[in-house]
């Protein structure tokens, strides 16, 4: 096997790859999700194209309902309304978020009056 | 309140309201279960397992990159709870297509770490499927 490029500049190997936006999380990723503790770096940049490929889609796809032009996240639960884990996880994370927002305004509220 | 509805007799409100609380409660005693195994089986796992599920759990992508590339495809801003369910769907697409090129080198005879003919077979199922979105062509049913 060739040894790769490391992320983030230099020599493309002739592929034409743009810059890596999230190597080192991706190997995170894929080791969690099973892979080995050193997954191959072609192996990680397949990932990585496949991830913007995604969000781009989902992106053009929510420009394109509700609020033209824009993204918002009604649009995103919309659109994966019949993925049940992608549904499930969104709604899990906002609820999450909003528990926290809540936390901290309340801890806020205790310490610095309103 | 229930005398107020004439077309709703006492009884049949209250066994409403209570047919609720106790679907309620079971629901919580799955939860606690739940969480219950979970702890039982996190707490039986060997040094190795540990650590991949401590990544499995930590692992996300960066919210900048992230909002930036959104940010970069409308030319408008977004709001962090775009980003938020962005990120998080993008992570679970992932461990959809990390599982499936799993199975296809298991089923090829082979070890990880995963090679990039596993991954692409692995996109082929499952777009197959239908489970990754593609709107650049159109299915042709007959």
């Amino acid at each position: 096997e060739e040894d790769a490029e490391e992320a983030g500049g230099g020599l493309d190997g002739g592929q034409g790859r743009r810059q890596r936006l999230f190597s080192k999380e991706l190997r995170c990723m894929m080791y969690g999700f099973g892979d080995d503790q050193n997954p191959y770096t072609e192996s990680v940049d397949i990932l990585e194209d496949l991830v913007i490929e995604f969000i781009t889609e989902m992106t053009h796809k929510a420009m394109s309902i509700g609020r033209q032009g824009r993204v918002q996240v009604e649009d995103i639960v919309f659109l994966i309304r019949k993925d049940p884990r992608k549904f499930a996880r969104v709604k899990d994370l906002l609820t999450m978020n909003e528990e926290l927002k809540r936390a901290r305004k309340a801890f806020d509220e205790a310490n610095y009056g309103s | 309140v229930d005398g107020d509805d004439p077309s709703l007799q006492p009884s049949a409100a209250k066994e409403v309201k209570l047919e609720l609380k106790e679907r309620k409660e079971k629901k919580q005693k799955v939860d606690e279960d739940e969480i219950q195994k979970m702890q039982i089986l996190v707490s039986s796992f060997s040094e190795e397992q540990m650590n991949r599920y401590a990544l499995y759990r930590r692992s996300a992508f960066p919210k900048a990159a992230i909002k930036r590339l959104i940010q970069s495809i409308t030319g408008t801003s977004v709001s962090q709870n775009v980003v938020i369910a962005m990120s998080g769907i993008s992570k679970v697409f992932v461990g959809e297509v990390v599982e499936e090129a799993l199975d296809v080198c298991e089923k090829w005879g082979e070890l990880p770490p995963l090679q990039p003919k596993h991954m692409r077979e692995a996109v082929r199922r499952l777009k197959a499927r239908g489970q990754i979105p593609n709107s650049k062509y159109k299915k042709i049913i007959f």
